[in-house]
């Protein structure tokens, strides 16, 4: 079964219509990246799908369950998760308060920030971190609910390549664990490392989906956003 | 480095509450000047008052201008109860504290999705609201000549007392523990969650927090030990008048303390009332009875400064400065 | 239903209704320009209504007269508050904004409890207490040439909102402030003038409600909630919200004197102010620009 799944789903902004008629099914334990110029209806589905805004048309099903119109905090506790594209820590909380908003579990919150080498910052305030170490942050604050989906927004935006690597490394790790992740990226040599599938996205419309093979290789989405091969 | 200065703060904030609680508990043997006593009375009182206020504001950020109201269900629930049906003030005080949390949490419902000023408009709205209701209703509330208490003499059962002793003693247990609340609130997930809202409401909901639920749980708390607050008055000064107790003006003194010392800390609101209390105690007496409000333009002075200088309040001044200072030692070579 | 009755009501409340334009076109002007819920506006107002009255009782100078001073009067003590109080204030958290209002409300409210007592005082010129008969209803002289004035007034504000260079600069800092620090325009300068010109709305309004309403420390606190519920109503920071809220609040409150028992008035405008914040905070006419 697909763990979500998108039918006809359809967002407008007054006139401007954000998605349109999309639909896509996303497999369990997999890393599917969501790609596609700015404006192509990418951020709006992520809110969708996390309950941060709401449908005018079609269906979200989460492991077969209709998940329309929930609220945010309650779609996060059926286990969609999600971080978003500006870093948003809670400043004023050292990392670990930062951890244990979303879970009391220490042992897990210390685990988790010893994996990504946090653990000397634990009693620091996290508005004085820095950019790298601040989203390192985020995503490890997300690993404390154990969701089922993530959803990433721009990760690895501003990060440098090192930091990167380690955040991939940690990101493949997580479909063995039974997760699935969805990333939104422009930086195609992300994508192109660790996605199983891609989607692509296009003036609210799904205009390709494959493996990174195929997408590279598609005439549509060269020309609507990839550039020459 | 951080995590030697957290230790060693844990360890000197531990004995410092026990000092300062026996140095209370032995003021009444030191002295018996009725006066002192009622100093100490007011600060406590305005302790109590703006910690629950703080509460509300400093954990989960939502100000409300509006606590009067709350205050004056308790003063005035008990107060009937014990007119109408001999009730004991001990029991209504919970009745009259239940009451003003039910409404609260009616309030809240609708009110919480309101931003910012907003928010703390509707609650002025509402507390005038009451105010107005309260004083035009002169058979419950004796209307705008106010409501006696019935005298009691010297009565523990009716909660009256002829010494300022008892009321001294009673009041500091509440004190101690509203106090004790807070702290067990910041040094739980329930305070990071407040505290969490308070930053950012997006990124809490994004992790399972149902906003509304926890903001209506903060104003519960707060609104409960206000209104115990209200009873404590009513025994104390035995008058009740909607405009004394249930006014705008007496909503923004319970803010006050927790605006000056500093919102969402333990001690903030009782350095704030520590220093504000007798500074209006004092202005009092110099000035007399025809000049009531002086102490307000002193109070409103400090607002406007500390909101230009200080805005975070006195404590986290103090907590930042010394936080650079240990930094700039930890940097020396 | 008395027809006489309520045509009545309706003219009062349309003649009331212009000075509470006048006040709540001050209070959105701060709001729309700097985002500022300013809680002394009322206070204010007494502050003018004060100087009216103290010009007349003790140099005999006629209220309608005391406007060229009371207007720059006001202008300069809103400005001396923007730039010396406020002006710190504006980068921090909102609340400090909220807060510091609050604290000039105490302030000069209190002062003024202090120097003038809380005794309501009243202005009694030769013209106080005359009133005209047109048809069936009767007018009060004072509240017609009021009425007038704060017209004139609001005329030559919108006139300067729109065809002055200040007053555009004023508009567009309100929309993005921003772009138009960019585009050369001193926004620290707008932010002075405009709440030295919302506070001399505000002081205008104050010296024409002095021809006759009583005059006491505690006025203003009453004026700036009325003001509150016409800028919510209108949308805050709509010059046309303002009207549009300012001319319902006249209307409500002057129907509300006649069909509604004294005790209740007060009560009727805080119950309108709960349910436009509740049902549409953005104001009637959805024009607000939070």
């Amino acid at each position: 079964m697909n763990v979500l799944e998108a039918r006809n789903v359809t967002k407008n902004y007054g006139h401007v219509t954000a998605l349109d008629d999309v639909s896509l099914s996303i497999a369990t334990s997999t890393i599917l990246g969501l790609i596609g110029p700015n404006g192509s209806g990418k951020t709006t589905f992520v809110n969708l799908a996390t309950g941060f805004s709401n449908l005018d048309g079609g269906d979200l099903l989460f492991n077969g369950h209709r998940i329309n119109g929930r609220h945010p905090d309650e779609i996060s506790r059926l286990g969609i998760a999600r971080t978003f594209q500006e870093t948003r820590v809670f400043r004023k909380m050292t990392v670990i308060e930062n951890l244990l908003v979303a879970s009391r579990d220490q042992k897990k919150a210390r685990d988790l920030l010893t994996l990504v080498g946090l653990s000397r910052l634990e009693r620091e305030y996290s508005g004085n971190l820095s950019y790298g170490q601040q989203k390192l942050l985020e995503f490890v604050r997300v690993l404390m609910m154990d969701p089922t989906v993530i959803f990433l927004d721009e990760p690895t935006a501003g990060i440098d390549p090192i930091l990167t690597d380690g955040l991939l490394k940690w990101f493949k790790m997580l479909p063995d664990q039974g997760k699935t992740l969805i990333i939104v990226e422009h930086n195609m040599d992300v994508i192109n490392a660790i996605c199983e599938r891609i989607v692509v996205l296009h003036h609210g419309r799904r205009i390709a989906e494959g493996t990174p093979l195929e997408i590279q290789q598609d005439r549509l989405v060269q020309d609507a956003y990839l550039g020459g091969a | 480095m951080t995590t030697e200065k957290s230790t060693s703060l844990l360890r000197s904030k531990a004995y410092v509450p026990l000092v300062i609680i026996a140095l209370l508990a032995a003021v009444p043997s030191v002295t018996s000047n009725s006066y002192v006593l009622h100093v100490l009375i007011m600060i406590l009182f305005y302790a109590v008052l703006s910690e629950a206020w703080s509460i509300l504001a400093g954990f989960a950020g939502q100000f409300s201008l509006g606590h009067a109201a709350f205050f004056g269900i308790g003063a005035y629930t008990s107060t009937l109860l014990f007119i109408w049906s001999g009730v004991s003030p001990w029991v209504g005080m919970f009745i009259g504290a239940g009451l003003a949390v039910v409404l609260s949490l009616v309030i809240g419902f609708l009110c919480f999705r309101l931003r910012g000023p907003f928010f703390s408009l509707v609650t002025i709205a509402f507390a005038e609201t009451l105010r107005l209701l309260f004083l035009n209703w002169g058979p419950l509330t004796g209307g705008p000549v106010g409501l006696l208490v019935p005298l009691s003499g010297d009565s523990l059962a009716n909660f009256q007392f002829l010494s300022r002793i008892p009321y001294y003693y009673t009041l500091m247990a509440i004190t101690l523990i509203v106090i004790y609340v807070t702290y067990r609130i910041r040094n739980s997930q329930l305070g990071l969650r407040f505290m969490a809202i308070r930053e950012d409401e997006d990124a809490a909901q994004s992790l399972g927090i149902n906003i509304i639920r926890y903001k209506l749980i903060a104003l519960a708390i707060s609104v409960f030990f206000t209104a115990l607050a209200g009873t404590f008055y009513a025994q104390y000064l035995l008058f009740l008048h909607p405009d004394a107790i249930m006014s705008l003006n007496f909503s923004i003194e319970i803010a006050l303390p927790a605006i000056i010392g500093g919102m969402g800390t333990i001690w903030g609101p009782i350095i704030g009332s520590i220093i504000l209390t007798p500074l209006a105690e004092f202005t009092r007496s110099i000035f007399g009875g025809g000049y009531a409000g002086v102490y307000l333009i002193i109070y409103g002075s400090i607002l406007i400064l500390t909101m230009m200088f200080l805005p975070n309040g006195i404590t986290h001044a103090i907590a930042a400065r010394s936080r650079s200072a240990s930094r700039s030692l930890e940097a020396k070579p | 239903m008395d027809p006489t009755v309520f045509t009545q009501a309706v003219v009062n409340g349309i003649l009331i209704g212009g000075l509470y334009v006048l006040i709540s076109i001050g209070l959105t002007l701060i709001f729309g320009v700097m985002r500022i819920i300013n809680f002394a506006h009322g206070d204010l107002m007494m502050v003018a209504m004060y100087v009216t009255y103290w010009l007349f009782t003790l140099y005999g100078i006629d209220p309608y007269l005391s406007l060229l001073a009371t207007i720059p009067i006001l202008f300069v003590i809103g400005s001396v508050i923007q730039r010396f109080l406020i002006d710190r204030v504006l980068t921090g958290p909102q609340e400090s904004q909220l807060f510091l209002t609050l604290g000039v409300m105490l302030v000069v409210q209190n002062l003024a409890l202090l120097f003038w007592k809380a005794d309501y005082r009243a202005i009694n010129t030769y013209y106080t207490g005359s009133v005209i008969r047109l048809g069936g209803v009767f007018i009060s002289a004072s509240k017609l040439t009021s009425f007038f004035v704060a017209v004139v007034l609001t005329a030559l504000l919108y006139f300067f909102l729109t065809r002055t260079r200040t007053g555009k600069a004023m508009r567009a800092t309100a929309q993005n402030r921003e772009v138009s620090s960019l585009m050369g325009v001193d926004v620290r300068r707008v932010y002075v003038i405009a709440f030295g010109i919302g506070t001399a709305c505000v002081g205008a309004a104050g010296t024409l409600l002095s021809t006759f309403y009583y005059i006491s420390p505690t006025v203003g606190t009453t004026f700036t909630l009325m003001a509150f519920l016409a800028v919510v109503l209108g949308g805050m920071g709509s010059f046309t919200g303002a009207l549009f809220g300012g001319l319902i609040v006249g209307l409500a409150e002057s129907l509300g004197a006649v069909y509604v028992a004294t005790q209740y008035r007060e009560l009727v405008t805080f119950v309108l102010f709960i349910l436009i914040l509740l049902i549409k905070p953005s104001g009637l006419l959805g024009r607000s620009r939070v």
